[in-house]
């Protein structure tokens, strides 16, 4: 490779065949660039008589950004595409791991040129830290496929694999019909979302975007009360109740049932997890001995009234 | 009755172990099949990685190999749950049937059929084993990791199994299959130690979600030829699913059980509830994407493993405990595999204490002379 001096606005940006798409802002690159300069020179080559950037996307971007007359470049000599994409490739997985999304943007590079998939299987996604397996490989250029809003998403909250292949299953309509939900989530809401909308969709046969047009779906959605954070914590909420009615309905009863039993702020009735165990736990607070003795004559009481059967089987009176 | 045997494309040998009896055994048995020599299992797995659906690709390739680990071991069970202090031989891996819920799509690390041909130290193994436990009952069988029989016609491996347990009382082997292929074990002389079980389900879900394995009456007619031969049989309605028309379905196939076989013959009943592991689920989704059963309402249990909500498993227990007693009797030992000491007390109305007092509650011997 040659090193040179070279104008930024000489190197074409609208061909990204070598790019791996980025996310995230130019943040602290351009106030670096401004003090310290160019120290890792992009990558550069040409395509049909142009001069178009193999790495260092970003680095000709903000120097652009901040008019710099010249910037150092690497001049790859005349190569095959599979070969030159390697050198962005190799070039960030030496100071960082992939994120899923960029992993699958590669991987479809790669396969787009010609990278054979045995060569993909064996000896990428051991680099990316990921199972070397066909199936593996096809998911990621599945997830390559989702609509750009998504992978926005994806990105920024740094969706695992494991929902991004979920999401893989939804049409592009329910992709569409979900993004202004997943957008004002947390990435455990997010996940927990996509599961349990995919999981009803599947489980009555209808659309995501269907269910999601439903009466009580959509008198979230229009509600105008109702900000978008908040329309996006009801919609989770009733998601939650739809796939688990049952377990809605237990839990509800049995907070129906502690309230009922009148039980004072310093004693707290705790539920196993799912209501999976057959034990209640007993949480009480106490700053003295007079309270504490206060407290157990209030258990007594309760111990003694029938009601409390109804915490160990909430539904029993229906 | 309709015979249904595994479609092998292809046979790899192990370089060590092509000198075996049981290599030559399976080889002329699975007669003009392309056979390929390999210098380890890690070959296979190598091919399996680079196809698409490694789980099915490798249920129709099989492999024969020496095993060097140690061919019998406790039953896994499941942590926090109760357990029946079972053990498992090793002996043959995986299955060329295709349940949609089946486990081993995720348990094993290579999906491809593993016949275990070193029969020698099986049973220098097994002598060992049974002779440190020899002051207790024991269960143990070979279909825990893969299908009893699916193969035998391949490697005849009841036989000798049952050859060798015969003379060996205080040890229960069970052959656990959901197939029809008891010509070999038809050809052997039955003893009350060896027990032929079979796994059922309503014909619906058998129908809809174990791919390649026969109708559960054609399963039901080879348990009572088996019984007819002598042998005592078991069943194991594992896994329950819940899904519409679930009550019908099942009581329907009750009906037909016992109008077949005698109760008195029955070793045991287990029962179990669908669950399975996260990972599972995305497997299933992907490979069986028309399936609707993981998609009821499942809790993440003690254990980490997705099961039905529990009052939905009590009345999907109850309502077959009711069915089945109602209809062979309550003389049978029904068992659970996998649950909680909770679901015994509400659904069987026992209490055991530990593991082994399962065990030692279904290895007692004969059970029906008493009345
Ligand atoms: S028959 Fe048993 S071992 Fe075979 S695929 Fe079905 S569940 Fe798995």
């Amino acid at each position: 490779m040659k090193f040179t001096q070279m104008k930024p606005d000489q190197i074409d940006l609208d061909d990204q065949r070598f790019r791996i798409p980025s996310f995230s802002s130019l943040g602290s690159l351009i106030p670096s660039i401004k003090k310290a300069g160019i120290l890792n020179p992009p990558v550069v080559t040409t395509r049909s008589g142009k001069i178009i950037a193999v790495s260092g996307f970003r680095r000709i971007i903000a120097s652009r950004k901040l008019s710099l007359p010249m910037i150092p470049v690497f001049v790859l000599k005349e190569t095959s595409d599979r070969e030159a994409f390697k050198i962005p490739l190799y070039e960030n997985l030496s100071v960082r791991d992939y994120t899923p999304i960029e992993i699958a943007s590669i991987i479809k590079k790669l396969h787009d040129f010609g990278e054979p998939p045995q060569s993909i299987v064996r000896t990428y996604l051991p680099l990316f830290k990921s199972p070397p397996k066909r199936e593996v490989m096809d998911v990621y250029i599945s997830i390559h496929h989702l609509s750009e809003d998504i992978k926005e998403i994806a990105y920024k909250k740094q969706w695992p694999f494991s929902t991004l292949e979920l999401m893989t299953n939804f049409t592009e309509k329910e992709n569409k019909a979900l993004y202004p939900f997943l957008k004002a989530m947390s990435l455990n809401k997010q996940k927990q979302l996509i599961e349990n909308l995919f999981d009803i969709s599947r489980k009555r046969d209808i659309s995501v975007q269907d269910l999601l047009s439903s009466d009580e779906f959509s008198f979230i959605q229009n509600d105008k009360s109702l900000s978008s954070v908040q329309k996006a914590e009801e919609i989770f909420e009733l998601t939650r109740q739809k796939r688990n009615p049952l377990m809605s309905m237990w839990r509800d009863s049995f907070q129906k049932a502690c309230e009922n039993l009148d039980l004072p702020e310093e004693i707290t009735v705790i539920p196993s997890k799912y209501f999976e165990g057959d034990t209640l736990s007993l949480k009480l607070d106490f700053k003295s001995r007079s309270e504490l003795k206060k407290s157990i004559q209030k258990l007594k009481e309760l111990s003694d009234k029938k009601e409390i059967t109804l915490l160990l089987d909430p539904l029993s009176h229906d | 009755m309709i015979e249904s045997k595994p479609q092998i494309e292809r046979v790899f040998i192990e370089k060590s172990s092509s000198l075996y009896p049981l290599s030559e055994k399976v080889l002329n048995n699975l007669g003009d099949i392309p056979q390929q020599e390999v210098d380890d299992e890690e070959e296979v797995r190598e091919y399996l990685r680079l196809v698409k659906d490694p789980i099915g690709k490798g249920k129709k390739m099989l492999l024969l190999k020496s095993f060097k680990g140690d061919f019998i071991k406790p039953c896994p069970c499941t942590p926090h749950y109760l357990g029946c202090n079972y053990f498992i031989i090793n002996a043959d891996l995986n299955c060329p049937m295709d349940c949609s819920y089946c486990i081993l799509q995720h348990y094993l690390d290579n999906p491809v059929l593993t016949v275990h041909v070193n029969t020698q130290d099986l049973w220098a193994e097994l002598d060992r084993f049974l002779k440190t436990n020899k002051d207790r009952f024991l269960r143990i069988g070979t279909g825990e990791l893969g299908d009893s029989l699916a193969l035998d016609h391949l490697t005849e491996r009841s036989r000798e199994l049952i050859s060798y347990f015969r003379d060996r009382p205080r040890a229960n082997l069970e052959l656990k299959t959901k197939t029809t292929h008891i010509q070999n074990v038809m050809s052997e002389k039955p003893a009350e130690n060896i027990v032929i079980a079979w796994s059922l389900n309503s014909e619906k879900m058998a129908a809809a979600e174990e791919t390649l394995a026969p109708p559960v009456r054609d399963r039901i007619e080879a348990a009572r030829q088996v019984q007819s031969r002598g042998f005592r049989v078991a069943f194991h309605w594992d896994p329950l699913i819940l899904y519409p028309g679930w009550e019908q379905g099942y009581s329907e196939v009750i009906e037909q059980l016992s109008s077949k076989i005698d109760p008195c013959r029955i070793a045991w009943i287990s029962l179990g509830s669908l669950r399975f592991p996260k990972p599972l689920k995305s497997l299933i989704r992907k490979r069986f994407p028309s399936t609707r059963i993981i998609y009821q309402e499942m809790v993440n249990g003690k254990d980490g493993k997705f099961r039905y909500f529990k009052p939905l498993r009590i009345k999907l227990y109850q309502k077959v405990v009711e069915r089945l007693i109602t209809h062979i009797g309550d003389k049978v030992p029904l068992y659970f595999c996998m649950e909680s000491k909770e679901i015994w007390k509400k659904v069987l109305n026992k209490e055991p204490g530990s593991k082994e007092e399962v065990e030692y509650f279904l290895s007692l011997l004969p059970r029906f002379d008493a009345d």
